[in-house]
């Protein structure tokens, strides 16, 4: 940001909708506790900055219902430490460390649910997307709405929840977030496989995905020439037990440290770090072309710090995001009408919000435009 | 004489795939919702996208509503014709499994192909696609994505939502659009529950999940619905989670047991609670004993359980069969939605009592209890005039009650016709006018789906103009 930067750090919802009316149409970047601050948006092409860190109330925390109710600058770590008494916790996580503090808990849940990482216990069912319930949102053009609602379960209405994870905060500003939660189970275990050669590894790892029920996360973790399996399994003792004599893997870490511990080791990235997704079946293609340092997730999804050389084989996608960088989550979707679609929801919904992402958007269209255009 | 349009559906798909005469389209006036019904001007049958876009642009060139329609078991009207003619494009002809990966656990189906016929065809590979709304032997996929539809084991699997991972359709412009989950915004999250009105699927990619080594299900009774509600609760809490938490309450339990669909339950108790535990042995065998701890708590009657598929099949037989059973009460049924947090189960339930009460209508209960989805069943007789409307006044007081206990009008039914004018109990003008933009980045004309979803009158942008045709461009 520039010193011409206005910041506005709105100390409650209405505060915080005003302010937003107010900056109708300019350049403004959003941020809640200021760990992705570099991200959304250039420095220079800045003339507001919206600052949430000060709606950090738990509004409401219902144990029974398991569901509760959270303002965008509470951080993970003070939601963490409000659902640990109940037995509760968000399935999605555990999340990276901050890119600019290195500290887990700092991460804000506004910034979270915007960015959307990828991480070990977000996959099926444990995606962000599942998480979010309901919101309440103003967006670029100053209105306010409110999507979704306080219950588990609720078809009712356009799922606007969806548009908001993952968006980079593009379309709109998430104020006050519903948050499906889970009842953590008795015992949770994280184990850690011995060391595997590239290509051994990868099959177990493909074994153990095709026969192994599914667990609550299961990373291969590529430190160069060699990997290694964590797998955080969950249940009763007794299953538990069996699991762990059926892999034959060690015990690591117990209850709620193996919980936050998965996906620790090896986050440490530096320099250009990078996301995306592949097919399982792909994998092994793909890490022939060199030495990696990386992780993969469950599903396919995974944080690298190298790509090979040259594009990725079928079926790999990258998206090109930098921890610590300046590039917004996410890319523009390839396929036209995807993108024609994003700009009118942009247009709709975006004003000045997050201006590099409109640019971004903009630009993919125009590029594509002028393709088709010249065929 | 066909008129120009006739003609142009004519060139498009020949008459063997066009269906004019009244008789035909008098089948597709309706779905599962009993109280509104209007016929098609016509009937489409295309068996390619291409031939999907073409009929959207030909709605579009003509001024006509087009409504996609998969089985017709939507119980909220999503699937019914709009008042104002339209063109209807069913699509059972596209029904087939294009590709799937085992080992990638996903598959990419027409929108046509039946729920569980997806299941069959993969479950060779110790797969299936675990959405299960309870009209699954007949419902398709694209109508299940149009609904977002739940089902009994979405306690533990997800909705529709859950479960799709990319989507190919034609927009209210006619044009294609291919969202996925890997690529971009949310699309497919938005598209998915948008009940139509965004536009018309023509592939979706789903993914599919492991089949449970072993499955157990429990049968408890219980002398109250109070005692049946707090075991729920007692379970939802301990950290284990059942693939399915169902309760039936006295007067399903009679009108099942007296049917076909009769499966043993207890006729003395006041309210039957199915459990199912799924997953590897090891773990349905560990988790058992807590489960059946939970359960007598409260108190039980009676606990029966079997991990033998022929008795499960009949435990769930009663609890499948239960809205045919309610035929035995009346003429018509009237399967309503809500939502309510599963804190609150027993309490909304005393009050939904009350109003059946109110409205002198007979009511009964069969529900997703893990979820807190209630389905009050209203039982009328559609031939009397004040009977339907006393149904359907305690049926929008139900919804309301729902709302006000913090929840929601609907767990998986859809708005449809059904309940757009109780969108109002959640949702305000600002709400409203923020779905009325959302719809117009997919459907600026709104031509897809149309007089749904949105309530009519008052101030919404939307709703003043939900009559397809009063206003063309937003």
């Amino acid at each position: 940001m520039s010193e011409r930067t206005q910041v506005l750090r709105p100390e409650s919802i209405e505060e915080a909708i005003q302010a937003v009316r107010e900056l109708q149409g300019v350049p403004t970047l959003v941020k809640c506790g200021g760990s992705a601050r570099n991200r959304g948006v250039s420095p220079g092409e800045t003339e507001a900055c919206l600052d949430l860190s000060s709606l950090n109330k738990i509004t409401r925390l219902d144990p029974d219902d398991l569901s509760c109710g959270v303002q965008a600058g509470v951080s993970m770590k003070e939601l963490e430490e409000a659902l640990a008494p109940h037995g509760l916790a968000l399935e999605s996580g555990p999340f990276a460390p901050s890119p600019s503090t290195g500290a887990m808990g700092s991460r804000s849940i506004g910034g979270v649910l915007a960015e959307a990482p990828p991480a070990p216990r977000s996959f099926d069912r444990g995606r962000l997307r599942s998480q979010l319930i309901g919101l309440f949102a103003v967006d670029g053009h100053g209105r306010s709405f409110k999507a979704g609602g306080r219950v588990v379960k609720n078809v009712a209405g356009y799922d606007l929840c969806k548009l908001f994870v993952g968006s980079g905060g593009a379309f709109f500003v998430g104020l006050e977030f519903q948050l499906r939660l889970i009842a953590l189970p008795a015992r949770i275990v994280l184990l850690t496989s011995p060391p595997f050669g590239l290509e051994e590894g990868i099959a177990k790892w493909r074994e153990l995905r095709k026969n192994l029920p599914t667990p609550r996360a299961m990373d291969l973790v590529f430190e160069e020439n060699s990997c290694r399996i964590e797998l955080l399994l969950g249940g009763s003792s007794a299953y538990v037990e069996s699991q762990i004599r059926r892999t034959g893997f060690e015990p690591r870490l117990e209850g709620e440290a193996a919980w936050k511990g998965i996906g620790k080791e090896g986050a440490d990235f530096e320099g250009t770090v990078f996301r995306g997704s592949c097919l399982p079946s792909r994998l092994s293609a793909w890490l022939q072309e060199g030495p990696l340092r990386g992780r993969i997730h469950y599903q396919g999804a995974f944080a690298w710090d190298r790509v090979p050389g040259g594009a990725p084989p079928e079926g790999i996608l990258v998206h090109p995001t930098q921890l610590g960088g300046t590039q917004v989550p996410g890319t523009p979707p390839r396929d036209p009408g995807a993108r024609r679609i994003a700009m009118e929801l942009k247009r709709s919904f975006g004003g000045g919000l997050m201006p590099e992402r409109l640019s971004f958007l903009t630009s993919a269209a125009s590029m594509e435009r002028s393709k088709e255009e010249r065929s | 004489m066909k008129n120009r349009f006739e003609q142009k559906l004519l060139e498009l798909l020949g008459k063997e795939r066009v269906f004019w005469d009244p008789a035909a389209r008098l089948c597709y006036s309706l779905d599962g919702y009993p109280i509104q019904k209007h016929t098609p001007r016509a009937v489409a049958l295309p068996e390619t996208g291409q031939e999907i876009q073409a009929l959207v642009k030909l709605a579009l060139e003509e001024g006509v509503p087009i409504l996609p329609r998969g089985a017709g078991t939507c119980l909220s009207g999503g699937a019914t014709p709009p008042k104002e003619p339209c063109l209807l494009v069913e699509l059972a002809r596209m029904r087939n499994l294009l590709s799937w990966s085992p080992e990638d656990r996903y598959a990419i189906v027409q929108p046509g192909l039946v729920n569980l016929d997806l299941s069959v065809l993969v479950g060779p590979k110790g797969l299936y696609y675990a959405p299960d709304p309870s009209s699954q032997k007949a419902s398709t996929i694209g109508g299940n994505l149009a609904e977002n539809a739940g089902g009994p084991h979405c306690f533990k699997y997800g909705m529709t939502t859950d479960h799709i991972l990319a989507v190919r359709f034609v927009d209210g412009r006619g044009e294609f659009v291919h969202a996925d989950l890997e690529d971009g915004p949310d699309l497919v999250g938005l598209f998915t529950g948008s009940e139509g009105t965004f536009g018309i699927a023509t592939e979706i990619k789903v993914r599919l999940s492991p089949s449970p080594e072993r499955i157990k299900t429990f049968l408890a009774s219980y002398p109250s619905m109070e005692s049946a509600c707090k075991a729920v609760s007692r379970i939802v809490r301990c950290g284990i989670v059942p693939a399915a938490l169902e309760i039936l309450d006295r007067l399903t339990i009679e009108a099942v047991e007296a049917s076909v669909f009769a499966a043993g339950y207890p006729r003395d108790a006041e309210a039957v609670l199915l459990v199912e535990l799924d997953g590897p042995a090891t773990e349905v065998e560990a988790d058992s004993p807590r489960v059946v701890d939970l359960l007598e708590e409260e108190r039980p009657l009676a606990i029966e359980s079997t991990t033998d598929a022929e008795q499960r099949l009949r435990l769930w037989k009663g609890r499948k069969g239960a809205f045919g059973a309610m035929g035995r009460l009346k003429p018509n049924i009237f399967v309503l939605d809500g939502v309510v947090p599963t804190s609150k189960l027993a309490s909304t339930l005393e009050q939904v009592a009350k109003i059946g009460k109110k409205h002198g209508i007979v009511l009964s209960n069969v529900f997703h209890a893990g979820d807190g989805n209630l389905h009050p069943n209203l039982s009328f007789d559609g031939r009397d005039p004040d009977e339907t409307k006393r149904a359907m006044a305690a049926g929008m007081e139900i919804l309301d009650l729902c709302v006000r206990e913090g929840g929601s009008i609907s767990g998986e039914h859809g708005i449809g016709f059904e309940k757009r004018e109780a969108m109002r109990f959640m949702f305000d003008e600002e709400d409203l006018d923020a779905f009325g933009r959302l719809r117009a980045c997919f459907d600026p004309r709104r031509v897809c789906n149309p007089e749904k979803f949105f309530p009519t009158g008052g101030g919404c942008k939307e709703g003043r103009s939900a009559q397809f045709g009063e206003k063309s461009i937003v």
